[in-house]
């Protein structure tokens, strides 16, 4: 009961503002497919054995997912600290397992919500097809509750509005483009290469997409391994946070 | 500043003791309320200066990265221009266009929902001084910005060819454009969800598909007729041309079309703050 009710104002509080949080990312997912698709010149690149705006599409799609995820955690938890409403959260008698719940589902609802609506948007101008739904579905739930479990515990450290901008630039952007959403690291120099390996966000991108296209750059059964692995890490680590009141009690 | 005990006038009840402060005179602009207009919005802006301009040096980074590894087989965008040297100008003047317009418009929005606006509203400044302070000082940020991420990228390409009046003029006047933008759009919205909806939805589009990314030689009737609608295209394809000396429109024109819309922008704002638009009760 508690925990629902926690989840649903999580839910609302996006939902009340759809445009922003569903339409917005939408619009910036196209423009970027715009963007590579018309800096490539026309060019008939094939990447993964298919053409590079095919390729594109589901790297943008849970780049969307992510960011989107993340956001709805780090803010949520970042303005009611900041407000000092985050009391209302941890007064009733909700354990700290119980608000790592809510907070995370919140956030891959809200997640699960854009990666469909900008999916269906793309469908419009690039060929979609599904080769693999199990990866579709397992990789967008994993790697937005990944995300969401990231922005729980960014909200958490963060103190001003200036934290959470310094993390969001230095952190969550460079794993995310650099995440092998644009590019195969396949092409990468091998040092790089083997950087890419050690980025989590690199896994979600290839998994994801390898539902899509049917080509993965790592393993796909390593890519789930380390979903799992990370999201239970970032679990223990948000309910530990919780758990001690770690920068939310005084 | 000359302080004078008659400057107000020749009425003996008003003339103030030897110790009460006296009007300040100023002439027909009120040069020093501008100047501190100026400074105050500009350290504003720089008070998290590591942040900021670390924040966008880095996003241009990455964002050339990964232009040039998912585009590395693109035909050259420019006879003789790579990818990256293509990339480099169009970089610098995002970063000036997005900076200038935050610089603005968070500052107005932000002083409209504190009522810290009034510490801009009471003093004897005019419509004119108060504009030109806050487009001067957002335009200075975002001049910083994009000087900083000219330093991070020009490594990453042959050293270019500028050519300093050029440079000086697109970015300028592309900067004070999107920072009268910035005004406008402070003053429009009421509340921080309608700023983001005109960032979403007019900003970052004009800015995206002003040609900063791609050539758009190759682009349809209608797509080209688009860009050339875009304000931010000129400033992007002049600033291009101050870089590189290549550029795929007459820089010339251009330069007169962002002055006349600077123009523009600037006596639109300057009405809406002698009328108090969203500004007074």
């Amino acid at each position: 009961m508690g925990l629902w009710t926690l989840y649903v104002k999580e839910v609302r509080r996006f939902g009340k503002v759809a445009t922003q949080t569903i339409i917005a990312p939408v619009v910036t997912t196209l423009l970027f497919l715009a963007i590579f698709a018309l800096a490539l010149g026309g060019g008939s690149r094939q990447v993964g054995g298919v053409p590079f705006t095919q390729f594109l599409a589901p790297g943008l799609v849970m780049m969307a997912m992510a960011q989107n995820a993340f956001a709805n955690t780090s803010s949520s938890i970042m303005i009611s600290k900041i407000q000092g409403n985050i009391v209302d959260m941890l007064m009733p008698p909700l354990s700290a397992g119980e608000l790592t719940l809510a907070f995370a589902a919140g956030g891959v609802t809200r997640g699960l919500a854009v990666g469909l609506a900008v999916a269906l948007a793309m469908t419009a101008f690039v060929p979609i097809e599904i080769r693999h739904a199990g990866f579709i579905l397992f990789h967008a739930v994993a790697a937005s509750l990944m995300l969401s479990l990231i922005g729980i515990l960014a909200g958490v450290w963060a103190e001003k509005f200036d934290h959470m901008a310094a993390f969001t630039n230095f952190v969550i952007t460079p794993f995310a483009f650099l995440s092998g959403t644009f590019y195969s690291v396949e092409r990468l120099p091998e040092f790089w290469k083997s950087a890419a390996h050690f980025n989590p966000f690199f896994y979600m991108i290839d998994g994801f997409r390898y539902g899509f296209i049917g080509h993965a750059d790592a393993p796909p059964a390593l890519g789930l391994a380390v979903l799992v692995g990370a999201d239970i890490l970032l679990w223990i680590t948000a309910y530990a946070c919780f758990r001690r009141g770690y920068r939310l009690k005084a | 500043m000359p302080v004078s005990g008659a400057a107000t006038g020749s009425r003996p009840d008003a003339r103030p003791g030897p110790t009460a402060p006296a009007p300040r005179r100023f002439g027909r602009v009120n040069w020093l309320g501008l100047a501190t207009l100026y400074r105050r919005e500009v350290k504003r802006y720089l008070s998290e200066w590591l942040e900021t301009l670390g924040g966008v040096a880095v996003s241009a980074l990455l964002f050339l990265a990964v232009f040039h590894l998912a585009l590395e087989a693109a035909p050259q965008p420019l006879p003789g221009v790579s990818l990256v040297a293509f990339l480099i100008p169009g970089l610098i003047m995002v970063s000036v266009a997005q900076k200038s317009f935050e610089a603005a418009a968070y500052s107005i929005l932000f002083g409209k929902l504190e009522g810290t606006i009034a510490d801009v509203l009471t003093p004897p400044l005019s419509a004119g001084e108060r504009v030109a302070g806050y487009a001067c000082a957002a335009a200075t940020s975002g001049l910083i910005a994009g000087g900083t991420v000219a330093l991070a990228l020009a490594p990453f390409a042959p050293w270019p060819r500028i050519q300093l009046l050029p440079l000086i003029c697109f970015a300028v006047t592309g900067a004070l454009f999107h920072a009268l933008f910035g005004i406008l759009s402070g003053l429009k919205a009421e509340r921080w969800d309608n700023l983001a909806a005109i960032q979403t939805f007019a900003l970052v589009p004009l800015i995206y598909l002003s040609g900063a990314f791609f050539p758009t030689g190759d682009l349809p009737e209608a797509g080209r007729l688009a860009v050339l609608l875009n304000p931010a295209y000129y400033a992007v394809d002049g600033l291009r041309f101050a870089w590189l000396g290549r550029s795929e429109l007459n820089p010339m024109p251009g330069a007169a079309v962002l002055t006349l819309l600077d123009l523009a922008l600037f006596a639109a704002a300057w009405r809406l703050f002698a009328s108090g638009y969203k500004l007074r009760a």
